[in-house]
């Protein structure tokens, strides 16, 4: 995963910079493996089993240790929606965007929005890839389709 | 489950869209009403409930409501935030410390002042969330509201058994008749097709006019053992139960699957002594059009696959074989979080619904959610104790 470039350089195409994910606990640490380039989750110290970024006992043994590690930021789409709804006070695009809730091959579910504006709304069941992008400061993941996927549906034209 | 507690007095305060809300004015409003209804005086209130709202308004009700509300020497005081079933969970206690003579008038009391003139309801709701942890890393995507979560869950759902435009629209043109023949209600109009389809888009699949319509308000209920000479019918709650789901953002199971709905309403009944079909009607928390079609085909009510199509055929509505939110829901009639089926169910039980009274009401069960449908709980109640 490559970083994506500096709070400076960039405006993403979706949201405002006070959109920004707050990068206390518990998102600090993921944060902070994303402002390094990489995809980091939580997985049982004891079991293994996968946890969410904010659970402090694990469902299956019981343990309460959880250590982060590197995933490779890739799943399939679980579901999908187009939000028409554009907020001004975090949404900068002008035009419906798509929103995917991912279920990376770790087993970790995100939902994210697309990596780019011109992106082609997913189906259900869709492989993707996550890539970065700067939101107020921080990088947060965002969905990447295959270039060669045929889609019926796309949202509506990109903003002006 | 109850013979002796009841429910003997409600009390409900809608504002209108130019009302400046003050929640504990309206709580207290509201519990008065309910302690006329009961044949009491606030001052005999020996239990106070307090359902604590933080969906978006800074002005919530808290434990303070007892000293600025004026109560006296209380033996129950607490307040209790489990989201949407909240409400119907403090029933349920109210019942049970009058039942165990810990106390002999209870209120329970509601109150939401979260829409104030020139903040539109949407905008509102959508800043939900806030920015830290999961909320905030799906802001940082744009993922804003309640809305956005249920269309997810919405699609989910059509992916698994079927679904479509018609079917969300059959259930918000339902709501629509019941809420014609409702005074309370905020949207009374007939609900044509057209009109629904040109509603503007807000999250696929969901439409402006298949989301719940927020108003501020408050409303109570008391309970009590019921007096012979009461003014009201008694209301009694024959069965309850809840389950609540931790909704976790990995694998295995799914994100969305309202795992624990059939568990609470299949004790609840068993408790009453219920079957399905001893049902007169049912009051589903509806903050989306698509949540009826759903808890409907969970609870057994409806088959798998069917629940658009039952709406379609009549069955939810005026003269319909299993009459739901009669009167006109969340949606179309108003969102009082977790209040709103309750208070219908008590109004038809008592048989003062007026022109949406379903005749011969006896039996109705109320099936409450809470967060994304993570929450579950049911009450049924009843004229016979």
């Amino acid at each position: 995963m490559t970083p994506g470039p500096a709070p400076s350089e960039h405006q993403d195409w979706l949201t405002v910079p006070a959109a920004r994910p707050s990068r206390r606990a518990p998102l600090g640490a993921f944060l902070g493996a994303t402002d390094l380039g990489e995809l980091a989750v939580p997985f049982c110290r004891h079991c293994g089993k996968p946890m969410d970024l904010d659970q402090v006992r694990c469902a299956d043994c019981g343990a309460t240790e959880a250590e982060l590690r590197r995933i490779a930021p890739a799943g399939r789409v679980v579901a999908v929606t187009v939000m028409h709804r554009l907020d001004q006070r975090y949404v900068a695009a002008r035009a419906p965007y798509a929103l995917a809730e991912v279920e990376l091959d770790s087993g970790h579910r995100l939902v994210c929005a697309a990596e780019r504006r011109d992106a082609q709304v997913p189906v259900t069941g869709e492989r993707v890839e996550l890539r970065l992008v700067q939101v107020g400061g921080s990088a947060v993941p965002r969905f990447r389709t295959p270039p060669e996927t045929d889609h019926d549906e796309q949202p509506e034209g990109p903003a002006s | 489950m109850s013979a002796a507690a009841a429910i003997t007095g409600l009390g409900l305060h809608l504002c209108g869209p130019s009302d400046v809300p003050d929640a504990a004015r309206m709580a207290i409003e509201v519990v008065g009403q309910a302690c006329r209804e009961a044949g009491i005086d606030i001052a005999d209130l020996d239990g106070l409930l307090v359902n604590r709202n933080e969906l978006i308004a800074d002005d919530h009700l808290s434990l303070d409501l007892a000293r600025t509300g004026g109560f006296g020497r209380l033996r129950a005081l607490y307040e209790l935030e489990s989201k949407g079933t909240t409400f119907a969970v403090l029933v349920e206690q109210a019942v049970r410390l009058v039942e165990a003579g810990r106390a002999r008038h209870v209120a329970v009391v509601f109150a939401d002042a979260a829409i104030v003139p020139g903040r539109p309801a949407g905008a509102a709701f959508a800043s939900m969330g806030g920015d830290e942890g999961y909320r905030g890393l799906e802001r940082a995507n744009g993922m804003l509201g309640a809305v956005a979560a249920y269309a997810l869950l919405a699609d989910s759902f059509f992916a698994e058994r079927g679904g479509s435009a018609d079917d969300l629209y059959a259930v918000a043109s339902t709501q629509r008749q019941w809420a014609s023949l409702n005074p309370l209600a905020r949207a009374r109009s007939p609900l044509a097709r057209e009109e629904y389809l040109e509603s503007p888009l807000v999250a696929t699949p969901l439409r402006r006019l298949d989301c719940a319509r927020p108003v501020s308000g408050a409303a109570a209920v008391v309970v009590s053992r019921p007096r012979g000479d009461a003014s009201v019918p008694p209301v009694h709650l024959c069965g309850s139960a809840q389950r609540y789901a931790a909704r976790r953002r990995h694998a295995p199971g799914s994100t969305w699957r309202p795992d624990g709905a059939k568990d609470a309403f299949d004790e609840a009944r068993d408790q009453a002594g219920w079957s399905t079909a001893d049902l007169d009607l049912v009051q589903i928390y509806d903050p989306f059009t698509v949540v009826p079609l759903i808890l409907l085909e969970e609870l057994g009510l409806v088959d798998q696959g069917k629940a658009g199509a039952w709406y379609a055929d009549g069955n939810a509505g005026p003269g319909g074989a299993l009459p739901v939110n009669t009167g006109g829901g969340q949606i179309s009639g108003f969102y009082l979080q977790g209040v709103t089926p309750v208070v219908e169910a008590v109004t038809q039980l008592r048989g003062t619904a007026g022109d949406r009274q379903v005749d011969g009401a006896r039996r109705a069960a109320v099936v409450a959610i809470g967060g994304r449908l993570e929450g579950h709980a049911t009450l049924c109640l009843g004229t016979d104790s």
